[in-house]
């Protein structure tokens, strides 16, 4: 289970209409990217939380999420704490390049505005089927073909990788031992064996399904007409009502207390 | 439509069809009417020509396949050249071989709801087409469940539904059962039955399982080369032995003992199910004096495992569970195997058969328990290091080959246990004539048929020289004639010294090549012992979903007229009649 993966459960979230969760992504997306407020961007995380919690998501599905968020985020304090142009609080020099606090606080205040932007992505994914976020990017007035390919694309990730992981079994039984291979190697040769089968499968897979798509009436030219309801009940005027109010509300406090674009950190002391 | 179209929907006029960038057609000259409410089976060798007359039939060729077609096709008194699938696809529904490239959705109600969306079918519609066709393939109750988490049987069930929503009058099914398990392929001929005989549905379908074709169709057609070659009642088509076994088109064993003692029962003309060759046999046996015994049940008690003193894979009380899940994969499983065996491995999907083999080689490693191979802990070992003990042939061959020859993809295995090239070179020689792969040495894997790239995923393992050859389902997609070859390929390494153990739902197999036989069910082993006596234990097999093959099962069934119930092979239970009728 990943954080790109639907949890088949019936919560409020899970209730709620994907318009309506996409309209909330697109709230606090907003009230984020306005802010470079440590306090901002803590409390967008903490109403995300209160969401995964209300779509029981486990955490363990955030894992790979929050890991590659960390490993990001640990890389852009590294980075800034030592290339920020501006500010002169030194903690440690190395080889002679000073490590600057500004920074570093800069550099963290990227990891926690990534965390709260990738905070918000389960509430959709893990909680939203595909067929009626598929109906619900269509009543956006998407090409359905888009749609279709985006859907598909989502129905295949699992399969590529389940795919792949078969592929590399079958040839660690023939002794094809790519773990202690340099890097090199790898590129050169650990990795030729199993993408060029994986390539393959996957040609003959998507040929086989083009066949069964075609055969179920693909392209009619008819106006296609969709199983799933995406009218917009009282809950999801609800949702969406609060979590306008609640970013807006955060936008709001971050224009009056000048937390815009620009300023760091906490915003007010260490901006200047 | 029109009155001729309404009594033969489908019709096939001389139709020779060449696929792009190949020479040779794959049908030749095909004639074929196919009549209301007919159950039509389609069979023949790989490569006959089966899924390109399938394809046809619902207007895939030519219209999205391209190629050459010569000849003329009609649907519903529409031809198949001028019109699109989508037209073709109201009447015809089409359920392929592979369940997991069929299912594109989230859900098996938007599944099922696919086709209808495209053809624009009103929300209200939609929902009672749904509800009819999930009823339909009994899957009502899974409505809100991820296509992911059905079973192979239950993916193929989806798909018949998905195009059930289209309400079609004909089903067209390309080998819709040949990677189930025995109780995922029964679901599967037993909704196409109803669908036949209750909503009227015509059906055609693909297969390689003579005894299911035999109990549903109304006809057979066989096919070879791209031709037909014989068509008429299941009686009339494998009556024609000598015919079908020139053309690898495996014939019911029933109708093969009737074969066999043709003069006997004075019959030019064979039965193809159980239930009346035993008849014929009875009333043989009766006319011959041979009166029926008291019903004894002269069965042995179920087999105990054999005690070996130097077994060379070991596994001592393992249990797994797959991560993420809490379900036992292998509970508790004792077994032991001794170096020369050559052991079958059966059972229901998701009995543990898999999970088994692949501790064998430390693909997985036990959550409980231990398993020894050749004296060395699994725990410690790498898959990489056990690969020159034991050699695993998965699946799908086609999961393994990227070489640009064949000779290149077998040396591949050796090369990486850092062998030195003059031994790499034996090797591969050797294993290429132990597959009958020598002419083929400088080909590219993928331009080998099917059967072939299957021989070369077991040469290519059969050049690391493992002590254990294991084959995992080596049957699935394969004609008579190249389960034959793969299963002989293990008998002769076995005779060589090496151990095999073969996992797969071909009873026919398992009885003529095993002699010792491991039954696996919800986790653990059922039973373990002789093939012969494993057999004779109808009862426990079935709590796996797994019968006897076909002769044992006649051979139970005249068990009161003194026939042993111990019988594997049909040259066996002729050799008996032969003895007991004096024929």
């Amino acid at each position: 289970m990943n954080a790109l993966t639907f949890l088949n459960l019936d919560t409020p979230i899970h209730r709620l209409n994907p318009l309506t969760k996409l309209f909330m992504l697109a709230c606090l997306w907003t009230a984020s990217f306005s802010s470079r407020n440590l306090g901002v961007m803590a409390i967008i995380v903490v109403y995300c939380m209160i969401l995964w919690a209300l779509a029981r998501i486990p955490l363990a599905g955030m894992k790979i999420l929050l890991g590659v968020v960390l490993f990001v985020g640990t890389l852009m304090v590294v980075i800034q704490g030592f290339f920020y142009i501006a500010g002169d609080t030194v903690v440690f020099t190395v080889f002679g390049k000073p490590f600057k606090a500004e920074g570093a606080v800069f550099g963290f205040t990227m990891m926690v505005k990534l965390l709260s932007i990738a905070s918000t992505v389960p509430i959709l994914t893990m909680t939203t089927a595909i067929s009626p976020l598929m109906a619900a990017l269509a009543a956006l007035r998407m090409p359905y073909k888009l749609v279709f390919v985006f859907g598909t694309a989502m129905r295949l990730t699992p399969l590529v990788q389940e795919v792949y992981e078969d592929i590399h079994d079958a040839q660690r039984l023939r002794g094809h031992n790519i773990k202690e291979m340099g890097i090199i190697k790898k590129i050169t040769e650990g990795y030729f064996p199993i993408f060029v089968p994986l390539l393959l499968c996957l040609l003959r897979k998507t040929s086989d399904m083009d066949v069964a798509i075609e055969s179920r009436a693909f392209g009619a030219p008819v106006k296609r007409t969709y199983l799933d309801d995406v009218s917009l009940k009282g809950r999801d005027y609800a949702a969406m009502l609060i979590t306008f109010v609640f970013a807006a509300g955060l936008l709001a406090t971050s224009v009056y207390m000048g937390w815009g674009a620009g300023l760091i950190g906490w915003g007010g002391p260490l901006a200047d | 439509m029109t009155e001729k179209a309404a009594q033969i929907p489908v019709s096939v006029k001389n139709v020779t069809y060449t696929y792009p960038e190949q020479d040779a057609p794959a049908i030749r000259d095909v004639e074929l009417d196919v009549k209301e409410g007919e159950y039509l089976v389609i069979m023949g060798p790989n490569g006959a020509g089966k899924t390109t007359l399938c394809l046809l039939l619902n207007g895939v060729i030519p219209s999205v396949l391209g190629g050459k077609m010569r000849g003329w096709a009609e649907v519903y008194g529409l031809d198949a050249r001028r019109h699109h699938v989508y037209e073709l696809a109201q009447y015809v529904g089409m359920v392929l071989q592979d369940p997991e490239a069929q299912l594109f959705t989230s859900n098996v109600r938007s599944e099922a709801a696919f086709a209808a969306e495209n053809l624009g079918v009103p929300r209200e519609e939609m929902i009672e087409r749904i509800d009819w066709a999930l009823e339909v393939v009994r899957l009502q109750d899974f409505a809100d469940r991820a296509p992911t988490q059905l079973s192979g049987g239950q993916k193929q069930r989806l798909a018949i539904a998905a195009a059930l929503v289209m309400r079609p009058s004909v089903m067209v099914l390309d080998e819709p059962t040949s990677q189930l398990d025995p109780i995922g392929a029964g679901e599967v001929f037993s909704v196409l039955h109803d669908l036949n005989q209750d909503v009227g549905i015509t059906v055609v379908l693909t297969t390689h399982k003579s005894e299911h074709a035999t109990r549903y169709a109304d006809r057979i057609v066989v096919l070879d080369q791209g031709q037909i070659v014989a068509q008429g009642s299941p009686s009339e088509v494998f009556s024609e032995v000598e015919l079908m076994d020139r053309i690898h088109v495996q014939v019911p064993a029933v109708t093969r003992v009737e074969w066999d003692l043709k003069e006997a029962l004075g019959k030019d003309r064979f039965s193809v199910v159980l239930e009346d060759t035993q008849a014929s046999l009875s009333g043989l046996l009766d006319k011959r004096g041979h009166t029926k015994q008291q019903a004894a049940d002269h069965r042995p008690p179920p087999p105990t495992p054999p005690e070996l003193d130097t077994p060379y894979i070991e596994l001592k009380d393992v249990s797994f569970v797959y991560p993420g899940t809490d379900k036992k994969a292998l509970d508790g499983v004792s077994l032991a195997v001794e170096k020369g065996e050559f052991v079958g491995i059966i059972g229901q999907n998701g009995a543990g058969k898999t999970t088994l083999v692949k501790h064998v080689i430390g693909l997985l490693k036990p959550t409980e328990g231990q398993v020894v191979v050749d004296g060395r802990d699994m725990v410690d070992e790498t898959v990489e290091r056990m690969a020159q003990w034991v050699g695993l042939v998965l699946q799908n061959p086609d999961e393994q080959l990227f070489a640009m020859s064949v000779a290149e993809e077998v040396a591949f295995g050796c090369t990486n246990l850092g062998l030195p090239e003059e031994e790499v070179a034996e090797r591969v020689d050797h294993a290429l004539e132990a597959t009958g792969l020598e002419p083929f040495r400088d080909v590219y894997p993928f331009n080998l048929s099917f059967g072939d790239r299957r021989k070369l995923s077991v040469a290519a393992v059969v050049a690391m020289e493992p002590e254990v050859l294991i084959f995992d389902e080596p049957t699935t997609g394969q004609d008579h004639k190249g389960r034959r070859e793969l299963a002989d390929i293990g008998k002769r390494l076995n005779e060589m010294g090496r151990t095999v153990l073969m996992v797969t739902h071909d009873m026919d197999l398992i009885a003529e090549y095993t002699k010792r036989l491991i039954v696996m069910g919800e986790a653990r082993v059922l039973m373990d012992g002789p093939t012969e006596e494993v057999f004779q234990q109808v009862e426990i097999l079935a709590q796996t979903y797994i019968s006897p093959p076909q002769v044992t099962q006649l051979a139970l069934s005249l068990g009161e007229y003194g026939i042993p119930g111990n019988i594997l092979l049909v040259d066996d239970l002729y050799q008996v009649l032969k003895s007991e009728v004096g024929v």
